[in-house]
């Protein structure tokens, strides 16, 4: 038999990319080019109330709701579990925004003690919602490994810190999982603002 | 500024036609060269239809491989996995990448000709970010892609000339293979087995894009072998079909690999579930199934049986076979007869550790599985090899100068998965094991921890394996033969891409390329000169077998991602 000799490899992590910002400007510069090329322009996307992303004011409600969907309040999501996904629900017309994935939430509690001052102000009751979708390549983060307190994606591994703006601290995403900023009404979750970046995958281009 | 910028967008304009003046005009590719493929040329995924993987040029061989220097080398700007060959036709080659993206390269020189890249919808989920190459066609050539389309670009010039939505991406259809072009048709299948999908083979007419057929490999209602399927389990049974099958140009029968049966629990599905874990030899110009060999029935195990069959003529027990081999990821090498209109059981033995088959049916080759290596719901259950078997996709190759066929194995792995039940939810994972159990699937032996990954030669005629080359991990390397007595691959976590001697497995060459590399390698002509071509870019299957390794051994390792077009030749 021939043997290939073992090299233990000493090399360091991938750092992640510091500044979500700019891939923001370039993958909504590189949008603009493309609708330019292919003559989309605003008015073709997709609008109402299904598809539009979650806004103040929405409620919660499990995605895999049937029948008449009911706002989640913050006590049912527990500790130290998988994250619950939730689509956004537009209080005035009862319409859930299930038509885009890029809607999907998932919804986790955090300790106090594991939220850092950056990601306190997103949270409600104990709660945060990040978008579901993986920034890397769009599959959806739904794992909870309780080792290491983190958010899991299946499909390559990434990993990201929910007490911790949703950092990435292992996998090949390239950008931290967008927040939904929540307050709270009477123990029922309200959305408190857009995404802190956009849900989905930069695209390398 | 204005003039500067004129002057800058006129040279921009003029620069294709630059680079093709170099170049022959584009010489179309016709069913007679598919048949016959030129050696200076590697004009399929498998460099012939018979999917052996083998050049016959031997200006690079095992006396001189030792001076193979880079000509020239190329950076995608993609991450994740880079699977395809570098594909020659004449001085032009193609290569593709992940997110669909082709690139037309001048192939002894590594210029751009052009590039396209197909725009992917924000919501698609990409769970094998990648894409094993393009057929060419006429004066076209054609690419699957991760949103199901079937693209047609002019080969000169890239140009879109149509695409078809082969089926929906939002219900978990998704393409990486490389198409099969044969008697005018464009032939590809769909991934998806983890998302609920029902398989199927399609062709369509390679100059409208019509659809001709579509044939599906989980057999429904009034299909042959519908019977095997309890109620609607069929509608979500899974059978990938994400390789490129191989073709008997004399019998037009193609010779496609099918996928597990989903999900993966085989008390879902109570039945031998054809086709899944089978071939099917489809009549190219009718789809028509005309016949079949499964590899096993009722999978547990999550053993694709996707990359298809060799075409081999083999002298087996001194009888003149007509053969397909097929190195299982059930850890069996298969010696199956085709002929006109079946396809035969000849002989199987294990070349990994399988400890799931107590024996084969001597006519039929049915394996009777050990009850205690047969996962179930809510059950856990060891068994080996592991769920990516002993071989997974990266194809074998054959040499008929050595008479050896070449396996990039993964030995001495077991698996540990514990059912559950699963509701299906489309365009959602539809599996029926926890995720984290995935992770976390590896069980290494006492072995596995000395080495998993081989590149095994065997001598079909003889049915005894002549050597092993052993690696201390994985191995997800395709492997290229050619007639200078050398075989090609890389598949190893650290980064290397070897040149080994046919006869005897010693390594005679080796180069660290920036990624790992888990492309299929090529090797083609220009002006007399050959060539060996490969990309490097790890990801996908091999990076998630590195993070179930890394979940379960004391070391972790790290393979940078990023792809790279290597192409070497003889230092002068
Ligand atoms: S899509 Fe999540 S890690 Fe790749």
């Amino acid at each position: 038999m021939n043997k290939t000799p073992h090299h233990p490899d000493h090399s360091h992590p991938v750092e992640s990319p510091s500044s979500p910002e700019r891939r923001d400007a370039l993958r909504a510069s590189s949008a603009l080019l493309l609708c330019a090329g292919l003559g989309i322009g605003k008015a073709a996307l997709a609008e109402g109330p299904s598809n539009s992303r979650p806004k103040a004011g929405d409620q919660l409600v499990r995605s895999d709701s049937e029948g008449n969907p009911v706002p989640l309040r913050s006590t049912e999501i527990l500790p130290d579990t998988k994250p619950l996904p939730a689509f956004p629900l537009e209080p005035a017309s009862g319409e859930v925004r299930s038509g885009s994935r890029l809607n999907k939430v998932i919804l986790i509690r955090v300790a106090p003690g594991d939220l850092t001052e950056e990601t306190r102000p997103y949270a409600a009751g104990g709660v945060l919602a990040y978008s579901a979708v993986c920034t890397h390549q769009g599959c959806e983060v739904s794992e909870w490994v309780a080792k290491d307190k983190t958010l899991m994606c299946y499909c390559h591994f990434s990993k990201f810190s929910p007490g911790r703006a949703g950092e990435v601290v292992a996998g090949p995403a390239p950008r931290t999982l967008p927040l939904l900023p929540l307050r709270e009404e009477n123990g029922v979750l309200v959305v408190a603002g857009p995404f802190t970046s956009n849900p989905g995958v930069a695209k390398s281009t | 500024m204005q003039t500067r910028l004129k002057a800058l967008c006129a040279s921009l304009a003029a620069l294709p036609l630059l680079a093709s003046a170099a170049l022959p005009a584009y010489s179309p590719v016709t069913d007679a060269r598919l048949t016959k493929p030129e050696a200076a040329n590697w004009l399929m995924y498998r460099g012939n239809y018979e999917g052996w993987g083998y050049s016959p040029l031997k200006q690079i061989n095992s006396q001189n491989v030792g001076k193979l220097v880079p000509a020239w080398s190329y950076a995608t700007g993609m991450t994740e996995g880079h699977q395809a060959p570098p594909m020659v036709n004449n001085g032009y080659m193609y290569v593709t990448t992940p997110n669909n993206q082709v690139i037309a390269l001048e192939a002894s020189t590594g210029k751009e000709l052009w590039r396209y890249k197909k725009t992917i919808p924000d919501e698609l989920m990409q769970l094998h970010p990648t894409n094993r190459g393009v057929a060419l066609y006429g004066d076209k050539l054609y690419l699957a892609t991760t949103d199901a389309f079937l693209v047609a670009l002019d080969a000169a010039t890239g140009k879109e000339l149509w695409k078809v939505a082969v089926a929906d991406w939002k219900k978990g259809y998704y393409m990486t293979l490389a198409p099969l072009a044969a008697r005018g048709k464009i032939m590809v299948g769909s991934s998806g087995g983890e998302l609920g999908i029902r398989g199927f083979v399609a062709a369509f007419d390679a100059q409208t894009g019509k659809e001709a057929w579509r044939t599906y490999t989980i057999a429904g209602p009034g299909e042959a072998g519908a019977e095997t399927w309890p109620g609607e389990t069929y509608k979500t049974g899974g059978g990938s079909v994400w390789i490129t099958g191989t073709y008997d140009s004399e019998t037009s029968l193609a010779f496609w690999g099918v996928g597990n049966a989903g999900p993966w629990m085989p008390d879902t599905r109570p039945g031998d579930n054809l086709y899944a874990n089978s071939t099917i030899a489809l009549d190219v110009d009718t789809g028509k199934i005309k016949g079949h060999h499964q590899y096993h029935w009722n999978d547990a195990w999550d053993w694709d049986e996707v990359s298809a069959p060799l075409l081999i003529d083999v002298e087996h027990k001194g009888k003149k076979v007509k053969s397909l081999v097929h190195a299982g990821r059930n850890g069996y090498l298969w010696l199956l007869e085709r002929t006109r209109d079946k396809v035969n059981y000849v002989d199987a033995w294990p070349y990994v550790t399988q400890n799931v088959f107590t024996s084969l049916d001597p006519k039929t080759g049915r394996p009777t599985y050990d009850p205690k290596r047969v996962p179930g719901t809510g059950k856990t259950t060891n068994f080996c090899p592991s769920l990516w078997g002993g071989k997974d996709w990266p194809p074998e190759a054959y040499n008929p100068g050595t008479g050896l066929l070449y396996i990039p194995a993964n030995n001495n792995l077991c698996s540990e998965l514990t059912g559950e039940p699963v509701k299906y939810n489309a365009g959602n994972l539809f599996i029926g094991v926890s995720l984290d159990n995935i992770l976390t699937n590896v069980r290494m032996t006492e072995k596995s921890r000395k080495h998993i990954g081989e590149v095994q030669a065997w001598d079909l005629k003889t049915g005894k394996k002549v050597w092993t080359h052993t690696y201390p991990e994985m191995n997800w390397g395709p492997l290229m033969t050619t007639a200078g007595n050398l075989v090609f691959g890389g598949g190893t976590n650290d980064r290397m891409f070897r040149a080994l001697d046919a006869k005897s497995g010693k390594v005679l060459w080796e180069t660290p390329t920036p990624s790992g590399v888990t492309g299929v390698p090529s090797s083609f002509e220009v002006n007399g000169e050959q060539y060996v071509a490969v990309q490097s870019g790890w990801g996908v299957d091999a990076q998630r077998m590195q993070g179930a390794f890394d979940a379960v051994l004391e070391h972790k390792t790290v393979v940078p991602q990023g792809g790279t077009i290597h192409v070497f030749k003889l230092q002068k």
